[in-house]
């Protein structure tokens, strides 16, 4: 079963999409794990309690933020091939410019609740294509 | 001539740090202020779905609270803000100050409960503006409490002077801040947490930096072993 790692410091975004999981009729069995911060995300990920089949990123937390993330997750062997969708607030270009660079899945901008089923279609149609 | 020069030079320095200042504003306003109101958005849309389906539950209850305690952080993240911009426009009247009387009057509106306050200094008294002081210091021994992980601890307020500053030092035994965050500490909306962990605006550290700055002073994170120790200058009129 797919395995999805959600990296965002806001408790109530993270709910949005647990909601948007629950609707859709294979997501819904998928395991979801969070971290509030690029550094707890990390630590999940180097001991092995998480392998995710997609990560989810936020860009703005507080400790180490989604930039820096990627940045430690790419120069390191074991991890520089997880594949990571950016999801922000942030449509700054230099945010965009940077994380595109980081080789990322998809840059997509936080909307209300109702607009996440097409990023929910899209997450299911990427990992039945990507699961080993 | 050069005087001229370096007033020009002065206020060229000034507006470069005022319109960075508000760059960076917009920048933070669009996602620190924008947060709350889509938190908002999304509870209340969740609790129309429950209404709507007949389904009121412990859940909706909760997502109720959460909706109302956004809207509390909105309030505080905008009054922060308000305080901040207004930083420097009023200038108060310059008053002797005994030391021991600004440390009791600081420490007597903060949660001391059971941390110890240490003075060190090496002066009892000198003249300056006393609220804006009391709110920087207000606002250092607040967060020393706030962040620090047990319920008692240390807290070392260290004052010394030459002719042109005054020099403060507040050091705490708390987890001190990363090396990785103290560059961003002192900027704009920047929490420590995230504000669902520890409730706050994140404006604290910039409004003492304003504050400090508007004395005449500097401010900056003293290196130290263990604890934070934040050290800033001010003004002394002799």
């Amino acid at each position: 079963m797919f395995s999805v790692l959600l990296i965002d410091d806001d408790s109530v975004d993270v709910m949005t999409l647990q909601r948007s999981f629950r609707k859709h009729p294979i997501m819904k069995k998928a395991k979801i794990h969070t971290a509030k911060n690029g550094r707890e995300a990390l630590d999940k990920l180097l001991s092995g309690e998480v392998d995710p089949t997609i990560i989810l990123l936020d860009l703005n937390m507080p400790g180490m933020d989604g930039l820096q993330f990627l940045d430690h997750v790419r120069s390191t062997e074991s991890l520089s091939k997880l594949r990571i969708l950016v999801l922000t607030t942030s449509a700054d270009r230099n945010d965009i410019q940077q994380a595109t660079d980081k080789c990322i899945v998809g840059y997509i901008k936080k909307a209300k609740a109702g607009d996440y089923t097409t990023l929910t279609d899209l997450l299911y149609h990427y990992c039945s294509l990507t699961e080993k | 001539m050069t005087t001229e020069n370096e007033t020009l030079k002065e206020l060229v320095h000034k507006l470069q740090r005022a319109n960075e200042e508000l760059e960076r504003f917009a920048y933070v306003a669009s996602h620190d202020l924008k947060a709350p109101l889509r938190a908002i958005s999304n509870l209340a849309g969740w609790i129309k779905e429950d209404i709507d389906s007949g389904s009121v539950t412990a859940e909706t209850q909760s997502h109720l609270k959460m909706m109302l305690s956004r809207v509390t952080r909105m309030d505080k993240l905008l009054d922060d803000l308000l305080t901040y911009a207004r930083v420097g426009k009023n200038k108060d009247s310059l008053e002797l100050i005994e030391i021991d009387d600004l440390i009791n009057s600081v420490i007597e509106v903060l949660p001391i409960k059971k941390f110890e306050i240490i003075v060190e200094s090496g002066l009892s008294s000198f003249v300056a503006e006393r609220v804006p002081l009391e709110q920087v210091l207000m606002n250092l021994i607040g967060n020393s409490i706030k962040h620090h992980t047990k319920k008692s601890g240390t807290i070392t307020i260290g004052i010394e002077s030459n002719d042109t500053h005054l020099q403060f030092t507040v050091s705490d035994d708390g987890p001190g801040i990363h090396l990785s965050q103290q560059e961003e500490a002192f900027q704009m909306f920047k929490t420590l947490k995230p504000r669902d962990e520890v409730e706050g605006s994140g404006m604290g550290l910039a409004l003492v930096k304003k504050i400090v700055e508007s004395q005449g002073g500097t401010i900056g994170i003293v290196p130290s072993k263990t604890g934070l120790s934040i050290r800033f200058s001010w003004t002394n009129y002799v």
